[in-house]
């Protein structure tokens, strides 16, 4: 009976230590939140022969790019790739990036074989990206030496994605007889006083990370269209946050929250919220990423949404956004990286796939030859606003010149909140950004 | 024989001293070697930096902050959860026909998790949400829960309260049951009414549950975290911050693995401190009363 017993708890003390041990790369992962491809979980990978091979995926899923976007891809290219598995994981929270979540799985060994997403910069200073040869694939993909670190590729990319935009409800604004979208500060305060006088909420925000987000494209613009390498500038001390042309952006910012433009009780509600609130007709601007004509296209309303760029203290047209950012990058210490290289230039590259991603997410292709997709009027009026703008940089913790310090967008988040809260000191907030900047420098 | 019963104890102990070693004693000896260096979480190398970590973190205003928002949701819930557990336990020791009922109603929250509970709270509370709609129904203002920084920490602190309650009800309950019957006649004869009945053998013979209680609110509302994170990602403009959230923001946010390990020591300390006087103090006052 002892013996027994002693038997039984030596197999508790190995599976004890088998619990404590590494799990390395394209193993099952069960501590997150995992899929195979058709939904099931893990049984096919068990059931596979042994030459097959298994490469981990993480998707990266929103209200447009659904669970069911990434599975029927994945069933298409393991029915065309016979012995290639996928494996889909995801990040547990929408955090805005999947960067934490996969600094976690770095962390304990687990890192996917493909990533989607991800910052890249930060992944290849930790040195876990694999670099992608420039062969012909790659080079049908417009200015994807933008993309490079240092002369060397680590995502595949093929989209351009405007980001500076407001959203106009058509119905309101005539109802406040404004003729033309504002292009200047000047018309754009011209348009919300006359949108404040009719009772309409000139413009929606949100808290969380809308807030930063509306600062910053409110903001950027005018000020990255005469530096577009403002944040590689500030990483050299050559420019700051309480320069004369942030503080004028930012004080003009406070100023349209100081006249009472923005939503009443825009802090207690969240982006998901928002968009809602703007297609229930409550608001008649929103400054938004393309990514919200995607929801719009869906919506059941009665007014018609057109968009234009964020205006610029001058009037000049410069949208900011994101040129081949994220995509999908391979790890440099995948056991599988051939099979991993290949998914990530199909789930970006085939035809089919690049074009339903463009769908799905309101993304315009940047490939040499660009595919066109089914356009609502409102993405077809989106992409004539791109046919007459410069390639774009981005804002916040994207590149400008240079990726900004690490977690630079909380910082917009707690000036833009604090903005929103009434402080109207926009020096002091600004100088915030500076110290936080320094302080994180390291 | 003896030296077969050691390996069996040996055996019986390792699966618990072996978990014990990985999850707890390896991490806490991990936080504290990052804390002296200069890592971000990523790079495979980092360099020494000694307590330049340690002084800037008691130089910071933001972990300052952090640490305030914490104590105040500390105290007041840990106060407020076992002065309603005590309480309803009180009401629900009787048998009757709905005891059963309103005890798993009570309970009910603490089987949700603590992410669930938030979103639906959320969707409650929210500018939006049910109850402001509710509230402009009846023609009163809208009132922003999450966005007027004190109202958005008195919110978490109270999510916590309702949460919580069940668990310390429970506590009390079993607290209650093994109070024996004999000493309420007792006192019954000497004339006691309910209340002295309440302040001279109830509430006395309640210490190792209020012990036991007080603690586990206190260390767990010391790492209060989802609440904020789910609700108002610690705003507006870091109003909710604890130190929890802190220390995963600095860390994987900002990538300064290292300093949020020294805030995370910092959390330590202060916890370890505050709890291992709490509960001398608690058992001495037990000592005292029973």
């Amino acid at each position: 009976m002892r013996k027994w017993f002693a038997l039984g708890m030596s197999m508790m003390l190995v599976t004890g230590l088998a619990a404590c041990g590494g799990n390395n790369n394209g193993g099952g992962n069960e501590s997150t939140p995992t899929q195979t491809a058709n939904g099931s979980e893990g049984k096919e990978t068990d059931k596979a022969p042994a030459k097959d091979v298994e490469i981990v995926f993480q998707s990266w899923v929103t209200p447009n790019l659904t669970v069911e976007y990434y599975d029927q891809l994945i069933k298409r290219f393991e029915s065309a790739n016979p012995g290639i598995k996928v494996k889909r994981i995801q990040p547990p929270a929408n955090e805005g990036s999947p960067d934490s979540y996969l600094k976690t799985l770095l962390a304990s060994g687990d890192f996917p074989d493909v990533v989607l997403n991800a910052t890249i910069q930060m992944f290849v200073d930790a040195d876990a990206l694999l670099e992608i040869p420039i062969d012909e694939d790659i080079q049908q993909i417009n200015n994807f030496e933008s993309d490079m670190i240092d002369g060397k590729l680590y995502n595949i990319s093929a989209i351009r994605q405007p980001q500076s935009l407001i959203f106009y409800n058509k119905k309101l604004f005539a109802e406040a007889g404004i003729a033309s979208t504002p292009k200047s500060w000047a018309e754009l305060e011209a348009a919300a006083e006359k949108l404040k006088a009719k009772n309409i909420t000139p413009l929606l925000t949100a808290g969380d990370w809308t807030a930063g987000f509306t600062f910053s494209v409110m903001t950027s613009p005018t000020v990255y269209k005469d530096n577009k390498v403002w944040y590689a500038d500030r990483f050299d001390n050559k420019v700051k946050f309480t320069d004369d042309n942030w503080k004028e952006a930012a004080s003009f910012y406070a100023k349209l929250v100081e006249k009472g433009y923005f939503n009443k009780g825009a802090l207690s509600i969240d982006y998901t919220a928002v968009e809602q609130e703007f297609l229930k007709g409550k608001g008649a601007m929103y400054p938004m990423g393309s990514w919200f004509s995607a929801a719009e296209a869906v919506s059941d309303k009665d007014f018609e949404v057109g968009v234009f760029a964020v205006p610029t203290k001058d009037g000049t047209q410069y949208m900011l956004g994101g040129e081949n950012a994220g995509g999908y990058a391979v790890a440099k210490n995948s056991k599988h990286s051939e099979e991993a290289l290949k998914f990530a230039k199909f789930m970006m590259l085939d035809p089919e796939a690049h074009k339903g991603y463009l769908q799905a997410d309101a993304l315009f292709s940047n490939l040499k030859e660009p595919l066109k997709w089914d356009m609502s009027p409102l993405q077809s009026e989106i992409y004539d606003l791109l046919l007459n703008n410069p390639p774009m940089v981005g804002h916040l913790n994207n590149k400008v010149g240079r990726v900004p310090v690490a977690g630079i967008q909380d910082q917009y988040n707690k000036v833009a909140q604090n903005i929103m809260l009434g402080d109207v000191d926009v020096e002091k907030g600004l100088q915030s950004l500076d110290e936080y900047w320094d302080k994180n420098n390291k | 024989m003896l030296k077969n019963d050691r390996w069996s104890f040996a055996l019986m102990f390792s699966p618990g001293i072996i978990i014990y070693f990985c999850f707890l004693l390896i991490p806490i000896f991990l936080l504290v070697y990052y804390s002296f260096y200069n890592w971000d979480g990523l790079s495979p190398s980092y360099s020494f930096a000694g307590l330049s970590n340690y002084v800037e973190a008691f130089h910071d205003k933001a972990f300052a902050r952090a640490l305030q928002v914490t104590l105040f949701i500390t105290v007041v819930s840990t106060l407020a959860v076992n002065i309603l557990g005590i309480a309803f336990a009180v009401l629900l020791n009787h048998k009757g026909r709905m005891t059963n009922f309103y005890r798993s109603v009570f309970f009910f929250p603490l089987l949700l998790s603590t992410v669930s509970i938030g979103f639906i709270w959320k969707s409650i509370l929210s500018y939006n949400g049910l109850l402001n709609n509710l509230l402009e129904k009846l023609g009163a203002e809208r009132i922003e829960f999450f966005g007027n920084p004190d109202l958005a920490v008195w919110t978490i602190t109270f999510l916590a309260i309702w949460q919580s309650t069940g668990f310390i009800i429970v506590i009390y309950l079993a607290g209650l049951q093994s109070i024996p019957g004999s000493l309420y006649e007792a006192v019954k004869i000497d004339g006691a009414n309910r209340w002295q009945q309440f302040r001279h053998i109830t509430f006395p013979m309640l210490a190792p549950a209020f012990t036991m209680s007080i603690i586990f609110m206190f260390t767990g509302s010391m790492r209060e975290y989802d609440r904020v994170a789910i609700l108002t990602s610690g705003g507006p403009a870091g109003a909710t911050e604890t130190i929890a959230y802190q220390v995963v923001k600095v860390g994987f946010s900002a990538n300064r693995l290292s300093y949020s390990a020294s805030l995370a020591v910092y959390m330590l300390i202060i916890v370890s401190l505050l709890s291992v006087s709490l509960t001398v103090y608690l058992r001495r006052r037990e000592e005292r009363l029973l």
